[in-house]
């Protein structure tokens, strides 16, 4: 176009305005648009997994939920950063090792929450309470390995037979969780040794649990440590051909822990109403037959049941820790980036 | 037309430069905001430095331990080899485009540029589903020839395969133009003394070339520096991952912030060290273009070899990362994979690029008026601190910005204002680049003419130098549009609670692996940003004769 | 009765250590026509900037139409001068129509109509209104700048170099048309060139500037004639220098007793000015001159001689006049006018 055709089309002053006036319309846009909801979630669980029951809170209750997504460690960062100032109202955390590090934060939960689950799933100071079990398992590629090639602890993967064969995740919650654990059962000396261990096996490193679980299947690693309910996800879409499977670590250590996912209420909320009937829908039937069936985890309420196949809680050998220990995620990070796990 | 305006500019010689140096004091409102928008640049780094400064030894002792050398040497090692195979996948590239005949030259011309519309993330995962164990090329391969391991591409390999590919076209884009500019007496001279046309080339064209493979080979270098969805997905543990990690796992964000101080520190390094090198040469091209169009070099029984390469750069940067997706789209939709949640996505990264552009332009306009017409120390300084946005990798403004916002700006945290504001610093050289340039093109006798017709500055400014500048406003907003919408590390960190963009929900589904959720919204963000591309191609001469 | 238009006193002017233009003096009377002649960087271009208001002085003032526009305490942005400037690079409006461009300056109301028809007939564009800059010849584009400068009645119009983008066979022809128009608008103007022929063409005065200063205002005849100083001598027109002697009755040089234009001390040295047509050769075998070299300008031949002495003056000879080189020649000078005498000690 030459100038004197676009001169024509749109004489200067023309677009000058036109240009003005879209920049007020979309500033008012972008300020109007901008406000939150009702109830702010800061969820260190992933959208892919508690997206849909957080959707059906919000049709079920008509409440506006908006939603942060992000590691635990990291929004965990953002509500101490944050301050008074935050918005989150309810963190909902994967694991009790992200919500017992930021426990002085947390409002007390009432007793009519709390008592829905029993007192080895939720906080002995009522900060926090479980919403759903998970076990820390070893996903494993069926192809090269049987269940009688896998060791019972998973302090045998720092033998040097597994190097380039394991994958993890450190910045995962879980994966935090169960060293923290590990801290507290095996100690610090120990739990540092098989980081090392570890490290020096050289394994690959992931995001998150679902692209473990993808890999071992793929064949690109032989074992990874998860969470036990990722694998479900993928038998229900791709079938029984899925060539990778858990393995549950019987040796009574950290490897096996069983976790939950928990949720509380921030000190500064000032949607308490709606964050209770937030922690009520979780603990409900439908929410928690939501966790059982479409996410494959383990409902913490009387009533629901786990997923047909799913091992039950009780065969799981559990090692003795009470949830509420698991407090010092900082420490944990800490030894995470002391051993190189993380940078 | 630019035509015209080239030929303007073209009478300007070096006098005007000397002439505006004693320029009057700039009007206010050319001042007032340029200073402002400068003010707002520095914030983000300033409050980084703050930050790790108040943190004590503590910072220092943090960084010491988080093996931050390692990770320095890493990074400048991804830098330097992506940059250097850029320029030799980028200058020849350039040279047979412009100057042979290629068969289909123009088709070509236009095809080797489009790779600068796959943003890095995208490309690392169209590395990572073709070339990972059991991937589609595995698949591939394992029928008739039985391989069952490739190599590792994790790391190192894919890294620099993925940005070596995306990043080309900026050496391709700064060779071409100067190619195109470049006089062709100069080598009809050379070839009347009897060289040979390679002798020409090498001693010839190439020295000529030098200044804008130089300046093609910078953006490389800070592209690879601050990219953070290829290193990310191929797990090389580059600075800007680490930094992304650092800040997701540790509760003391103080580290976080001093290794982007780092990093920063790093782009500022290559900053200097290219401005070193080139020293005066930049003031040598020619800025108007040669009047004449250079002939065409016959290639002879070297046109076969040479389509084979552009053919095989086209084939790895641009046919191979639309084929994976289409493939991974196609399963998707076989696989119901929702598409709505595209649609979404796709609205607000329209909606926050286009606020982006529109906020940059507005920002650029004062800081490029003041730096060409109202030369001083003020403007000078005003001008590097501009540039900042350049050196400036997108995860330490944005972790500049979150703890900056959390603590003393709680009215725009967590909105888009934050978000724009955020984009503002990191595009804003984009944007006074091109304004720059339009700006040079209107010869500062037009404005004064206007001025001794008895309009005011700012009125001169609006019904005579503004209008003159459309097209160079069109192109740098295109320009920050483009890159707004592919932008990942700013758009993750500061985007408002359940906004998501093609960008962000790209990632989120490549990061977990979920290729064909990915492939939906990542050909539609290819697509979208192909259109700003190709205002800026048509802003090419060479490509619209 | 004649009215001053523009006046500027002591102007100075720096770009950082270099001194563009120093202590400049001018006055031009309303309707007059003032050529600023000057090699490049005299500072001639600045000192119309400094007019015109682009530019701000370091010392001086300017007084345009009797109202100071520039000096201590003063400084008018142009918009407010009432100057029209025409550029060199004419600096259309691209963006906009010969008459939008002619349009510019003149404000909204019944008269701009009137007043864009008068000057485009005045600088023959009548046709070309609706046509856009880059469709125009040259010559076209330096009259859409002319009567851009023209329509809103500048105090002073300021021309810089405005005939130096045209073709050579295109420049006289649009010199002509511009002095007439100027003179025919009555437009006090000021106009910089470095051209002598130019400038003895156009102005009705010619200020030759030299260093960032006026060497000598004169008529174009007297400039010409009786040049103030060495360099306006040797600017202006072709001259040789011979070392002359003052005596009462007039100057002793290396080819005779010349009468001197200018008073001197008897017994002074110094320089005496010669133009070609003063001297004249005639083919002598015993003559003290020596051709050495000779350049051929069509209508007439320009001869160098060289003297015993070994200065060398020239001497312009019809084309018929055939000497080979390294003749000898008797050197004489043809006395139609005094000389101007140079005295050594006022030289630098």
């Amino acid at each position: 176009m030459s100038y004197q055709t676009f001169q024509r089309l749109l004489p200067a002053p023309v677009w000058i305005a036109a240009l003005f006036v879209t920049l007020l319309a979309l500033l008012l846009v972008a300020c109007g648009g901008s406000s939150a909801g009702k109830l702010t979630i800061y969820s260190g669980r992933e959208e892919s997994l508690v997206g849909p029951v957080i959707e059906q809170f919000s049709e079920t209750t008509g409440i506006d939920v908006a939603v942060k997504y992000g590691k635990n460690s990291e929004l965990i960062a953002t509500i101490r950063e944050e301050g008074g100032n935050s918005p989150a109202d309810i963190f909902f955390a994967s694991d009790p090792g992200a919500l017992g590090a930021l426990s002085d934060r947390f409002a007390t939960l009432p007793d009519r929450i709390l008592g829905l689950v029993s007192e080895s799933f939720r906080s002995r100071d009522g900060t926090w309470v479980g919403i759903s079990g998970r076990a820390r398992v070893v996903i494993y590629n069926t192809n090269e390995l049987t269940e009688a090639d896998l060791p019972d602890s998973i302090f045998d993967f720092t033998d040097p037979k597994w190097r380039g064969r394991i994958g993890w995740a450190p910045t995962n919650g879980s994966f935090q969780a169960m060293v923290t654990a590990m801290r507290i059962i095996e100690g610090e000396e120990r739990t540092r040794q098989w980081l090392e261990g570890i490290k020096a096996n050289d394994p690959k490193e992931y995001p998150k649990n679902t692209p473990i679980v993808q890999a071992a299947a793929d064949g690109e690693i032989d074992v990874g440590f998860v969470n036990h309910y990722y694998l479900y996800r993928f038998l229900a879409e791709q079938g029984e051909s899925f060539s990778a499977r858990n393995h549950f670590l019987t040796a009574g250590d950290a490897g096996g822990v069983v976790l939950v996912a928990g949720a509380s209420i921030l000190d500064t909320s000032d949607s308490v109403e709606e964050a209770e009937r937030f922690l009520e829908f979780m603990l409900s039937p439908v929410a928690q037959q939501y966790f059982a069936g479409q996410t494959f985890e383990y409902p913490l309420v009387e009533g629901a049941r786990p997923q047909v196949g799913l091992i039950p809680l009780s065969e799981i050998e559990i090692p003795d820790l009470d949830l509420s220990q698991l407090v010092d995620l900082e420490g944990t990070l800490k030894l995470l980036r002391e051993t190189g796990v993380l940078p | 037309m630019a035509v015209e305006l080239g030929a303007i500019g073209a009478v300007a010689p070096a006098s005007f430069r000397e002439r505006t140096l004693s320029a009057p004091w700039p009007p206010l409102f050319v001042l007032a905001p340029a200073v402002l928008v400068g003010a707002a640049m520095l914030l983000p780094l300033g409050y980084l430095i703050w930050r790790t400064l108040g943190a004590g030894p503590e910072a220092w002792d943090l960084l010491a331990r988080s093996h931050v050398f390692g990770t320095l040497f890493r990074t400048t090692v991804l830098a330097a080899t992506v940059t250097g195979a850029t320029i030799a996948i980028g200058v020849p590239l350039a040279w047979l485009t412009i100057r042979t005949d290629l068969p289909l030259r123009r088709l070509w011309a236009v095809l080797t540029v489009l790779p600068l519309v796959i943003p890095s993330y995208v490309g690392g995962m169209v590395v990572v589903a073709a070339l990972r164990p059991k991937g589609l090329l595995q698949e591939i391969l394992s029928g008739p020839f039985g391989v069952d391991r490739l190599p590792e591409i994790y790391g190192f390999p894919g890294a620099f395969l993925t940005l070596a590919l995306l990043t080309y076209p900026y050496v391709l884009l700064s060779t071409r133009a100067a190619l195109w500019n470049v006089d062709p007496a100069l080598e009809e001279a050379s070839r009347g003394l009897g060289r040979g046309a390679w002798t020409t080339f090498r001693r010839v064209t190439l020295p000529q070339l030098r200044p804008a493979i130089a300046a093609g080979a910078l953006l490389v270098a800070l592209y690879t520096l601050s990219d953070f969805g290829a290193v990310s997905l191929l797990r090389f543990d580059s600075f800007t991952r680490v930094i992304f990690l650092q800040y997701e796992s540790a509760f003391n964000r103080t580290l976080a912030a001093a290794s982007s101080l780092v990093l920063v520190a790093l782009a500022l390094g290559i900053l200097l060290v290219e401005a070193r090198a080139r020293g005066r040469a930049r003031y040598y091209r020619s800025g108007a273009g040669a009047a004449r169009r250079p002939g065409v070099v016959r290639l002879g029984r070297w046109r076969w070899p040479a389509l084979a390469f552009v053919v095989a750069v086209v084939a790895l940067a641009l046919a191979a990362p639309i084929s994976v997706l289409g493939y991974w789209l196609v399963r998707g939709v076989q696989a119901g994979e929702p598409l709505r949640l595209v649609g979404e996505g796709a609205l607000n990264s329209l909606y926050v690029s286009s606020l982006a552009a529109v906020a940059t332009v507005l920002a650029a306009l004062p800081v490029a008026i003041l730096t060409v017409r109202y030369p001083s120390w003020v403007s000078s300084l005003l001008e590097r601190v501009s540039y900042i946005g350049f050196a400036l990798p997108g995860i330490a403004v944005a972790l500049a910005l979150v703890f900056f916002g959390a603590r003393y700006a709680t009215p725009v945290y967590q909105t888009l204002g934050l978000l724009v504001f955020a984009y503002v610093v990191l595009f804003l050289p984009v944007a006074v680049g091109a304004l720059r340039a339009s700006l040079q093109q209107v010869h500062p006798h037009v404005e004064e003419a206007a001025r001794s017709l008895g309009r005011s500055p700012l009125r001169v400014f609006l019904t005579v130098t503004l209008p003159l500048m459309r097209w160079g406003i069109l192109a740098s907003a295109a320009g920050v549009f483009l890159i707004t919408m592919k932008e990942l590390p700013v758009t993750l960190i500061l985007s408002p609670i359940g906004f998501k963009t093609l960008a962000t929900s790209t990632w989120s589904a490549a990061s977990a692996a979920f290729f064909a959720q990915a492939a939906a919204p990542a050909l539609l963000l290819m697509l979208v940003s192909s259109v700003a591309v190709g205002l800026l191609m048509f802003r090419e001469p060479q490509l619209r004769r | 009765m004649s009215e001053i238009a523009v006046r500027c006193l002591g102007l100075r002017k720096d770009y950082g250590a270099v001194r563009a233009v120093s202590g400049l003096d001018l006055s031009l009377e309303r309707g007059h026509l003032l050529a600023l002649l000057g090699p490049s960087g005299c500072g001639k271009t600045t000192a119309l900037r400094l007019i015109a208001g682009f530019e701000r002085p370091d010392g001086g003032t300017i007084e345009i139409g009797g109202r100071i526009v520039a000096g201590p305490g003063v400084a008018l942005p142009p918009e407010k001068r009432r100057v029209g400037m025409v550029f060199q690079d004419y600096a259309l409006f691209p963006h906009l129509t010969v008459a939008q461009n002619v349009a510019f300056g003149l404000s909204r109301g019944r008269e701009r109509k009137a007043r864009l028809e008068e000057v485009c007939s005045l600088v023959g564009l009548r046709g070309l209104e609706s046509r856009y800059p880059h469709e125009l010849s040259g010559g076209e584009q330096q009259r859409v700048a002319l009567a851009r400068a023209l329509a809103p009645k500048p105090e002073v119009l300021l021309l810089d170099e405005p005939f130096s983008n045209l073709d050579a066979s295109l420049r006289a022809q649009v010199r002509a048309d511009v002095r007439l128009i100027l003179r025919d608008a009555g437009t006090t103007t000021v106009f910089v060139t470095h051209d002598q022929d130019e400038a003895l063409f156009m102005g009705d005065q010619v200020a030759v500037m030299n260093d960032g200063r006026v060497e000598q205002v004169a008529a174009p005849e007297e400039l010409f004639h009786s040049p103030g100083s060495r360099f306006v001598a040797e600017f202006i027109g072709v001259a040789d220098f011979l070392p002359a002697t003052a005596q009462e009755d007039g100057l002793l040089t290396e080819i005779g007793l010349v009468p001197s234009a200018n008073e001197s001390r008897p017994g002074s040295r110094g320089e005496v000015m010669v133009r070609p047509d003063d001297i004249d050769i005639a083919p002598a075998a015993d003559g003290r001159g020596r051709i050495v070299a000779c350049t051929f300008l069509g209508t007439h031949l320009v001869y160098e001689v060289a003297l015993p002495s070994g200065r060398r003056v020239r001497s312009m000879q019809p084309h018929t006049a055939a000497y080979a080189e390294g003749a000898a020649v008797e050197v004489r000078l043809v006395l139609g006018h005094p000389l101007i005498f140079f005295p050594k000690d006022t030289e630098e």
